[in-house]
């Protein structure tokens, strides 16, 4: 296998594999940061992807689209916002209800949408858009900087998101909640609105990331398109260490390892192509073991907050 | 410290209550809703009471979609086509989306309306359904199974009683040198490429015989394949022909994996339309919708045979019914502009040859199959 050959379409699917994952684990940055620990990522995409297919198709607009897909990921996640903030329930078994009941929602949704008209089950999809210049540099070029308009924004949402948590008095309100609730309480910040304006964020933002697979890779929405995405977006939070420079370190470099897959098993059909699919998925084992420390995550992550309590 | 409850305070729910009563609400509509039937639900309305004195009923199970543009598509329209040279069948509305776990209770519960004919749209259904079917034979002499792509001898060994059961097999030989033929006239590159879902014996002919042929009226045409891409992630159909694109310069791809197949699509779209190909499988996809694909293999199912057997009362045994170019149950679907005429007049002149199991031998097949 030429490597130089293969490397700008290792380096494309690394761009696109990325995005999906990049903007759920956002989104899952601020929950955790607030101190929710949503493991629901995988059906708040499944609703995404759904939504946004829909509505683009009805619409014949992508952007309002994605809008859509947003939204609906907002309502779904105010459920998990209602159970874990208001009812202070287990935040991962709710989670494990979210993955279970939106991609039925979604499909129950799709089979409805698209009848027995086959013609309603393609979609359209979002052109890409080549940055002059870079571009037409080599190997790299054509990979990184021919992007569809949702993937740019997604890669400045990181510079944004890093800058909104160091910067803002918001973002040190979020991350306050995040370590010691009581004590955020205690200066007048109010928790529980803070813990439902992440959640409105998480949902926003995964959905987002779901969205991309039916609006900017394949026009068709199938029951299983977000794969596992969902639980990947988590460990890359992990490994990325609850920044968002890490996330997109994480994502990117599980996206590589995911392009690297397929090439192999591109360029080397006699072998069994099992071996190569676990690769990303090893990737993510060995970097969770080897860098990811849930010490280095908001203390009070994943424990519901009793106003009350002292 | 004792506690003080004012009369005037108004009655609260703690949060148990409030999950309490939220889960028993979402109980109550969940089983209001499993009541009165799912959108896809098991239960069709019958047209008689029991199986109809004069009318038939037939009824489709399938783990994917009746619009996934493929595989269970096409089953869907070969059901389609049987109904309209069938006028006395009735079709009950498809059992879409069942999980392996589930097919055994799908299948019983159209076994317990007495379904005349009761089909399950892939082999995976022939290990389900080993128990349902003997326990019909013996209860539900009325109700018939037909399988897809199943073979009795190899894969429903283990059946009590094949009486009341038949398969179909498409001649996968045929389908492949069809999509091989025009592949072979097709490439400019000579690299050719194919996606198979899994890795199963029809999956195996089926590329064998594509690239036979391929190199039949070609040989210097070099094949690509992948035979484990699964059938759902779109998204590695889209990187695996870009690989092979970019690397191994492949122009024609055609493929066996359903929504994998519209990724490599996409692929080919981006690396250009006018020169880049795609042959749709199982169904006739050609349009404006579809820029790269110029043809299809369509596979026909047989179901319309399937309903004149049970109607001669000649059906089951565990029959093969093999769907052929003789029979309509494998044929090419219309051509595209993007053909040029002499070239539709070679693939022709090739499928009339094909139908006559003139142009490749088992052999040539065995052949290239023994290196995979």
């Amino acid at each position: 296998m030429d490597f130089l050959t293969v490397l700008p379409t290792i380096l494309k699917a690394m761009a696109m594999g990325a995005v999906p994952i990049l903007l759920a684990s956002l989104g899952e940055l601020f929950s955790e940061r607030a101190g929710l620990v949503n493991i629901g990522l995988e059906g708040l995409m499944a609703i995404g992807a759904f939504v946004g297919f829909a509505v683009a198709k009805m619409s014949g607009n992508l952007w309002l689209g994605l809008a859509a897909a947003m939204a609906a990921g907002v309502i779904v996640n105010m459920l998990y916002a209602f159970c874990t903030v208001t009812l202070c329930s287990d935040q991962v078994v709710t989670g494990m209800a979210i993955n279970i009941l939106a991609p039925a929602v979604a499909l129950f949704g799709y089979n409805l949408f698209v009848g027995s008209d086959p013609a309603n089950a393609t979609g359209a999809q979002m052109p890409s858009i080549a940055i002059p210049g870079l571009s037409e540099l080599p190997f790299v070029g054509g990979a990184l900087f021919n992007q569809t308009l949702l993937a740019y924004l997604a890669f400045l949402l990181v510079p944004l998101v890093s800058y909104f948590f160091r910067h803002f008095r918001a973002g040190l309100s979020f991350r306050s909640v995040g370590e010691n609730p009581h004590a955020a309480e205690t200066l007048g910040i109010d928790v529980v609105r803070m813990k439902y304006v992440a959640c409105v964020i998480c949902g926003a933002l995964a959905a987002a990331g779901g969205a991309f697979l039916t609006l900017c890779y394949t026009p068709i929405y199938i029951d299983g398109i977000v794969m596992g995405r969902g639980f990947i977006a988590l460990a890359t939070l992990i490994f990325g260490r609850w920044s968002a420079v890490g996330v997109l370190g994480a994502s990117l470099l599980f996206g590589f390892f995911d392009g690297l897959n397929v090439a192999l098993q591109a360029q080397f059909q006699a072998a069994p192509v099992m071996f190569f699919k676990m690769i990303p998925y090893l990737f993510t084992i060995v970097a969770l073991v080897f860098f990811g420390s849930r010490r280095a995550g908001p203390r009070a992550s994943g424990q519901p907050y009793f106003r009350e309590q002292r | 410290m004792s506690k003080k409850t004012s009369t005037s305070t108004p009655v609260l729910l703690n949060r148990r209550q409030a999950l309490a009563l939220g889960l028993g609400g979402v109980g109550t509509l969940l089983l209001s809703a499993c009541g009165g039937g799912g959108s896809t639900g098991t239960d069709g309305a019958p047209a008689d009471e029991g199986s109809g004195t004069t009318g038939y009923r037939v009824a489709m199970i399938m783990s994917g979609t009746i619009t996934d543009g493929g595989w269970d598509q096409g089953h869907y329209e070969s059901l389609q086509r049987a109904l309209a040279a069938h006028p006395s069948w009735e079709l009950l509305e498809p059992k879409e989306n069942t999980a392996d776990a589930d097919a055994a209770i799908a299948a019983q519960s159209y076994v317990d309306q007495d379904v005349d004919l009761i089909i399950g749209n892939g082999n995976q259904f022939a290990s389900d359904w080993a128990e349902v079917v003997a326990e019909a034979a013996a209860t539900h002499p009325g109700v018939h199974f037909l399988i897809t792509n199943t073979d009795p001898a190899s894969e429903m060994s283990d059946y009590e009683t094949l009486d009341n059961v038949e398969t179909v097999l498409p001649d996968f030989k045929q389908t492949g040198s069809l999509a091989g033929v025009v592949a072979g006239l097709m490439t400019k590159t000579g690299s050719i490429g194919f996606i198979g879902g899994m890795r199963l014996p029809s999956t195996l002919t089926k590329y064998a015989s594509y690239l036979a042929a391929a190199q039949k009226v070609n040989p210097d045409v070099q094949g690509q394949y992948n035979f484990e891409a699964g059938f759902t992630d779109a998204s590695l159909g889209t990187k695996l022909t870009e690989q092979w694109i970019a690397s191994n310069n492949v122009d024609v791809m055609w493929g066996d994996a359903s929504a994998v197949d519209n990724g490599a699509r996409q692929a080919l779209e981006s690396a250009g339309a006018d020169d880049h190909f795609a042959i749709a499988q199982p169904i006739d996809i050609m349009g404006d919708d579809q820029p790269t694909v110029i043809t299809s293999t369509v596979t026909d199912w047989m179901i319309g045979q399937a309903m004149d057997e049970i109607e001669a009362g000649s059906f089951g045994g565990g029959k093969a019914i093999t769907g052929n170019m003789s029979n309509g149950g494998v044929s090419l679907g219309a051509f595209s502009d993007k053909i040029p005429a002499d070239i539709q007049s070679q693939i022709e002149e090739y499928a009339s040859q094909i139908e006559a199991d003139a142009f490749l031998t088992d052999d040539e097949v065995a052949a290239i199959q023994a290196t995979l």
